[in-house]
C-alpha cells in the first residue's frame, strides 16, 4: 500500500522534472555563457593563453579583421578568461548557455569579429585601441588616437622630445624611426 | 459493396490499420504519460509515439551479420499483418466484415502470431540477449496463455458458438464476470508490463527480443505492439461487455473500457517490481490455473 500511496501522491502533485523553458533562476554569481565586446578587445591573446581546455582561439583575416572564437562545448566555465582580460572585453551572463536551455539552432559556437582599421599615418591595418582605455592613457582627443601602436609610440616620444628640446634642426630624425 | 472491398476496408481502415495505428499511438502515449505522472515526472508530449515511429522510418536499418535477411525483415511485417487482421475480425460496431463461422479460432491463432514473431525475431537476430529474451517470452507465453485462452474458450462454450458476434451478443451472466477476471489475470503478462515484464527486462537482458532491430523494422514492430494494445483492450470489451443499442455509443463505451483497463494495468506496473521467470510461471500455473478451473466449472454450472 505504501507504493500506491506514493504513486497517487505523485499523481496529485505537479511533476518534479522541469521543462526546458522552465529553468530555475541562476544565482547572480553563476558563471554561465560568455559574452564578448569586440569594441573593447585588443586581441592580445591572454584569454586564449589562460584557457586550459582551449575553448578560446583567435583567427585572423589579414588586413581585415580578427575573430575571437569561443567553443562552448570545450569550456569548463572556470572564469580565468574573465579574470585575466586586461580590457574587460569578456563578460559572462548569469544565464545557462543557450545550448542547454534551447533546442533552436547551434548555440555552441560564438564568434566575435574585431574589425581592423587603417592607421591614418602609416596606413597599416591594426586593432583600434579601445576608447575607454584611451582616456585613461591620456591620449584621448589627440591626433594619435587612431594611430597604430607603433605610430602612437612614435607620437608619444615625439611629443616628449619636443617638450624638452626645441626643434632647431640640430637633432634630426632618428634613422629607422616610423615616418 | 463486394466481399473483397469489405475485407480490404476492414483491414485497411476500420477497425484496421488507418484507425488502429493512431489509436494505438494514443494508447501508448496514455500509458507512458500515466507512468510518468505516477512517478512524478512530466511525461512525453501527445505526438511522441508518432514522432518515434516516423523517426524510426527514417533511420538506417542494420541487419546483424549471420542473420537471415529475409526472416529478419519478415518478422515485423508478419507481426503487423497479424494484429491488423486480428483486429479486422473483432466485431466492433461498424466493422464491414460479416461474422465468419469459427472466427474465434482464427482470432486466437492471429493473437499468437505477434508473440511467435517476437520469439523468432530474437532467435533470428543471433544476439545472445535477444535469444535470452525470446526464451523468456516463449516460456512466459506457455504460462499466461492458459488463463487467456480458457477465458475466451469458456465464453464460446457458454454461448455454444465459436463465432465472435455470438460472443459479443452473449447475455450478461456470472460466467462473464469470472471469465473476465481470468482474462484480466493474463493481460499484464500478455502486454509485458510489470510485474511480468520479464521478456523485456532492460536491466537484465539489455532490452527485449528485438534488441538487434533498428530503423523501419523496429518501427513496424513498435507499431504492431501499439495496435496489439488496441486489439487486446477492445477484445476484452467486445467479449465481456454487453453492447448498447447504438453503434457509436458502443464504440465510445469500448474505448473508455480500453483506457480504463490500460490505466489499471499501468497502475499495477508502476507499483510493482519485476518477478522472476519461475515466480511468474508459478503464479500463472497456480492462480491462473485455479481461475481457469473456476471459469470452466462455471460454464458447467450456468
Amino acid at each position: 500500500m505504501g507504493m500506491l500511496t506514493t504513486v497517487l501522491r505523485n499523481m496529485l502533485h505537479p511533476a518534479r522534472t522541469r521543462a526546458p523553458a522552465d529553468m530555475p533562476v541562476a544565482p547572480a554569481t553563476f558563471r554561465g555563457a560568455l559574452t564578448h565586446d569586440a569594441s573593447l578587445c585588443t586581441a592580445c591573446g591572454t584569454c586564449a593563453f589562460v584557457c586550459a581546455p582551449k575553448a578560446i582561439t583567435f583567427e585572423e583575416d589579414p588586413g581585415k579583421s580578427v575573430s575571437w572564437l569561443f567553443y562552448l562545448g570545450r569550456c569548463s566555465f572556470c572564469g580565468l578568461c574573465l579574470q585575466n582580460c586586461p580590457t574587460q572585453a569578456i563578460g559572462n551572463t548569469a544565464m545557462v548557455p543557450a545550448t542547454m536551455n534551447s533546442t533552436t539552432g547551434d548555440g555552441l559556437r560564438l564568434e566575435s569579429v574585431i574589425a581592423l582599421k587603417r592607421c591614418p599615418r602609416c596606413g597599416r591595418a591594426h586593432i583600434p585601441f579601445p576608447q575607454s582605455l584611451m582616456a585613461d592613457s591620456g591620449s584621448a582627443a589627440r591626433p594619435e588616437e587612431s594611430y597604430c601602436p607603433d605610430c602612437r609610440q612614435w607620437a608619444t616620444s615625439d611629443r616628449l622630445r619636443r617638450a624638452f628640446l626645441a626643434d632647431d634642426g640640430v637633432h634630426p630624425r632618428r634613422e629607422g624611426a616610423p615616418p | 459493396m463486394s466481399e473483397l472491398w469489405r475485407y480490404l476496408l476492414a483491414i485497411a481502415v476500420w477497425p484496421g490499420l488507418l484507425v488502429a495505428a493512431p489509436l494505438g499511438w494514443v494508447e501508448v502515449w496514455f500509458v507512458r504519460k500515466l507512468v510518468a505522472r505516477l512517478q512524478g515526472r512530466r511525461g512525453p508530449p501527445f505526438f511522441q509515439p508518432f514522432f518515434d515511429f516516423m523517426k524510426l522510418l527514417g533511420k538506417e536499418m542494420v541487419i546483424p551479420v549471420g542473420a537471415s535477411r529475409a526472416a529478419f525483415l519478415a518478422m515485423p511485417l508478419i507481426s503487423l499483418a497479424s494484429v491488423t487482421a486480428a483486429l479486422a475480425i473483432v466485431p466492433l460496431p461498424g466493422n464491414p466484415i460479416p461474422s465468419l463461422p469459427g472466427d474465434v479460432i482464427l482470432l486466437l491463432y492471429l493473437l499468437e502470431m505477434p508473440v511467435l514473431c517476437e520469439v523468432l525475431a530474437g532467435y533470428v537476430s543471433g544476439s545472445i540477449y535477444g535469444q535470452v529474451a525470446a526464451m523468456r517470452e516463449a516460456i512466459l507465453s506457455l504460462a499466461y496463455n492458459l488463463p487467456f485462452l480458457v477465458a475466451i474458450i469458456a465464453m464460446a462454450q457458454h454461448v455454444g458458438s465459436f463465432q465472435m458476434r455470438a460472443l459479443q451478443g452473449a447475455a450478461f451472466s456470472p460466467i462473464t464476470v469470472i471469465a473476465g477476471i481470468t482474462f484480466l489475470l493474463a493481460l499484464p503478462a500478455r502486454l509485458k508490463t510489470n510485474p511480468f515484464s520479464i521478456a523485456n527486462a532492460e536491466h537484465e537482458v539489455v532490452g527485449d527480443a528485438l534488441v538487434e532491430y533498428s530503423g523501419p523494422a523496429l518501427g513496424f514492430f513498435k507499431l504492431s505492439h501499439a495496435i496489439e494494445l488496441v486489439l487486446l483492450t477492445q477484445l476484452f470489451a467486445v467479449i465481456f461487455v454487453p453492447p448498447t443499442a447504438w453503434a457509436l455509443l458502443t464504440n465510445v463505451v469500448y474505448l473508455a473500457i480500453g483506457f480504463a483497463l490500460l490505466a489499471g494495468i499501468t497502475l499495477l506496473a508502476t507499483t510493482t517490481g519485476r518477478l522472476r521467470l519461475t515466480q511468474a510461471f508459478r503464479f500463472y500455473w497456480v492462480w491462473g490455473g485455479l481461475a481457469s478451473a473456476a471459469t470452466l466449472a462455471a460454464t458447467l454450472v450456468w
